[in-house]
């Protein structure tokens, strides 16, 4: 659970007793005065350089896919409105997280529905440490090397249930197994990829 | 699902499933050019929409606010600035307003007003008057922002409000109280009346006029030899005391001292302007004068015209406060101004009452005391203590004359040490009976008041 000592909670839990709060929040995030893009085409190196990675941070805080969109469109308006200095890609990619986090907890606010991550805090640490700087790009090689090392019924069993969008149900039936026997199956199949991940990752 | 999971859980979706990030970078650029986010967001509209209500609020304002009053207050001298504006709380401070029940005459804008009360006659300040009233125009109110409390007490409500309308004074008595407007009727002066006559001045009595021809004429033959100087001054001296309480003999005496002022004499012009500050029309010619022969000017004199609030006797006044803060000639001034209200008037007093400097001069401590005790601050006790213990001494030594004089202060003081003075004045009434022979009539007719009263 999350606890107010935690500032990003508890900014999310000050959003639902006071709307001011959230202006407050959202205008507490460092926005340094020099830009770094001049022109439309620098605009559009950034929106092309960081877009993807954007995505799918806000797609692992939770969004659906069309708000996931839509925030970060709205993130780059932001940043195209009010520019900020140039300290590196990393250093970029990160601003560029802050603001949408500050967006996707408006869009929560407005739904008023709960994140479904506890802390945002943890969440954004957690992000940085197994997707890397690279936007993730090594760490879906790696799984993907994995994936090919998995026993033949597991893998079916993984790429069935994640390539196909096949239910659970859909994939004993193929399997010729329980339901049961597939939810232990696919347990089983992420416990290694997961571990071969890491393995991969570190080496 | 912890965030491992989570992430894994999304990159499998990637790596296997149709799951991929899409390409926004048209519909972002898109959107970049669109003119409302050219325009701003929703902070920057409403910083304008705020920007916007408080100019409009400003615009409001600026125009409802009265023209006429902008001019006015400029004009208005400052607290403190010249001690015209008196600050003494009263019942009726605050706006008041003048109405003319039937305005028959034209009054100029910023129409001098004068208001007399306790005796005392000082320049109230000037009416707000944007434009000239026409004759006959009907009722017409003027409002003008302080009453000079000073002038008017709470229980003193007849005032007597003169307007200068440029040929003559309109006068016109009130009674004034809290919450209520001067009522005048103004009228024009015709020209039966007496004030645009040339004035003639009242018959003296023979032996009056003979003696007043008599000091004149001494006071004329000053320079002409050694000794006249002296007997100028002494003919100026008791003429000074007859133009004080005599008006035939000021007007007697007015053409003369206007005839004598043409000869160009230093020493007789002092004298000359010093008479005639006693006489009410010559005033504002004295003043006139004063600029340039004001170091010659007796304190006296000057203090006789800033009364009268002649404008250049008050900045005299006011000059030589500044210039000698911290001696005893500055007693007179400093009281003149802490009476009207004056900031630094009102601290060279009490620096004064505590200082100690006028431990010699009984009496202009003892006016400064009093004059505080007027103001309402507490260093008049001081003088009255002083007063108390000089009485004694006085009585010690058998002096019973300034004993007198200590009593009548101390009586003016009024409740303060009542006990104490009435216990006085029984000590003082035996040394008037020891000592009535040695009293003139005068001081012995004071003597027995003061202590009958006491008793």
């Amino acid at each position: 659970m999350w606890t107010p000592s935690q500032d990003t909670s508890w900014g999310i839990f000050c959003l639902f007793l006071n709307p001011l709060r959230l202006l407050a929040h959202y205008h507490r995030v460092p926005r340094p005065s020099k830009r770094i893009y001049t022109r439309e085409s620098e605009f559009a190196a950034l929106v092309r350089e960081h877009q993807a990675g954007l995505w799918r941070y806000l797609r692992y805080l939770g969004c659906e896919r069309a708000l996931a969109e839509d925030l970060v469109q709205d993130t780059f308006l932001a940043v195209w409105k009010r520019p900020f200095e140039d300290r590196g890609p990393e250093a970029a990619g990160a601003y560029l997280r802050r603001v949408a986090k500050s967006h996707f907890l408006m869009a929560v606010r407005r739904k008023k529905t709960r994140p479904i991550v506890h802390s945002l805090r943890e969440a954004d640490r957690d992000w940085c440490a197994y997707v890397g700087q690279d936007d993730g790009a090594s760490y879906r090689a790696a799984l993907a090397a994995c994936v090919r090392q998995l026993k033949p019924r597991a893998r079916d069993g993984i790429e069935r249930f994640y390539g196909a969008n096949e239910t659970r149900d859909q994939v004993a039936r193929a399997l010729g197994m329980q339901p049961d026997g597939v939810k232990s199956l696919l347990r089983r199949a992420r416990e290694a990829l997961r571990t071969c991940v890491r393995r991969r990752i570190s080496t | 699902m912890n965030a491992e999971d989570r992430i894994l859980d999304l990159a499998l979706r990637e790596v296997l499933g149709d799951e991929s990030p899409p390409d926004l970078q048209r519909r972002i650029m898109h959107a970049a050019q669109r003119p409302r986010v050219l325009r701003g967001g929703r902070p920057a509209r409403r910083r304008v929409a705020a920007m916007a209500c408080v100019a409009a609020l400003v615009i409001v304002v600026w125009g409802l606010w009265p023209r006429g009053d902008e001019q006015a207050l400029a004009a208005w001298p400052r607290d403190g600035e010249t001690g015209r504006t008196l600050k003494v709380p009263t019942t009726i401070d605050g706006p008041r307003r003048i109405v003319f029940a039937e305005a028959t005459t034209t009054i100029a804008a910023n129409t001098r007003v004068r208001i007399r009360a306790r005796g005392v006659e000082l320049e109230y300040g000037r009416l707000h008057v944007t434009g000239p009233l026409s004759v006959n125009a009907g009722p017409h109110v003027i409002e003008f922002r302080k009453l000079s409390a000073g002038a008017v007490s709470r229980d003193e409500s007849a005032v007597v409000v003169a307007i200068d309308t440029g040929s003559s004074l309109v006068n016109d008595e009130q009674q004034v109280a809290s919450g209520e407007d001067l009522r005048l009727a103004l009228r024009e002066p015709s020209n039966n009346e007496p004030s645009h006559k040339p004035p003639v001045p009242p018959a003296l009595a023979p032996s009056t006029k003979e003696n007043l021809e008599r000091m004149l004429s001494t006071l004329g033959n000053i320079g002409v030899t050694p000794e006249s100087a002296m007997e100028a001054e002494k003919a100026a001296s008791e003429l000074t005391f007859m133009l004080r309480s005599n008006a035939a003999a000021r007007l007697h005496a007015r053409p003369t001292l206007h005839a004598l002022l043409q000869r160009k004499n230093a020493a007789l012009d002092l004298h000359c302007y010093t008479l005639l500050a006693f006489d009410e029309s010559s005033q504002t010619f004295v003043a006139e004068a004063m600029p340039d022969h004001a170091a010659q000017f007796t304190l006296d004199t000057i203090l006789f015209l800033a009364e009268a609030n002649m404008r250049s006797a008050v900045e005299e006044l006011k000059r030589r406060l500044a210039a000698q803060p911290r001696q005893l000639l500055s007693v007179r001034p400093a009281i003149y101004f802490a009476m009207r209200g004056d900031a630094r008037g009102r601290a060279t007093l009490e620096w004064f009452l505590r200082s100690r400097l006028m431990a010699t001069a009984t009496d202009l401590y003892v006016a400064a005391g009093a004059s505080l005790r007027v103001l309402g601050e507490p260093g008049w006790q001081s003088a009255v203590g002083y007063t108390r213990r000089q009485m004694e001494r006085h009585l010690a030594r058998d002096q019973t004359t300034a004993a007198i004089r200590r009593v009548l202060v101390l009586d003016y003081f009024g409740r303060a040490g009542t006990a104490r003075i009435a216990y006085l004045s029984a000590q003082l009434q035996d040394h008037v009976q020891q000592h009535e022979a040695e009293l003139d009539t005068p001081l012995r007719i004071r003597a027995r008041l003061a202590t009958i009263e006491k008793r």
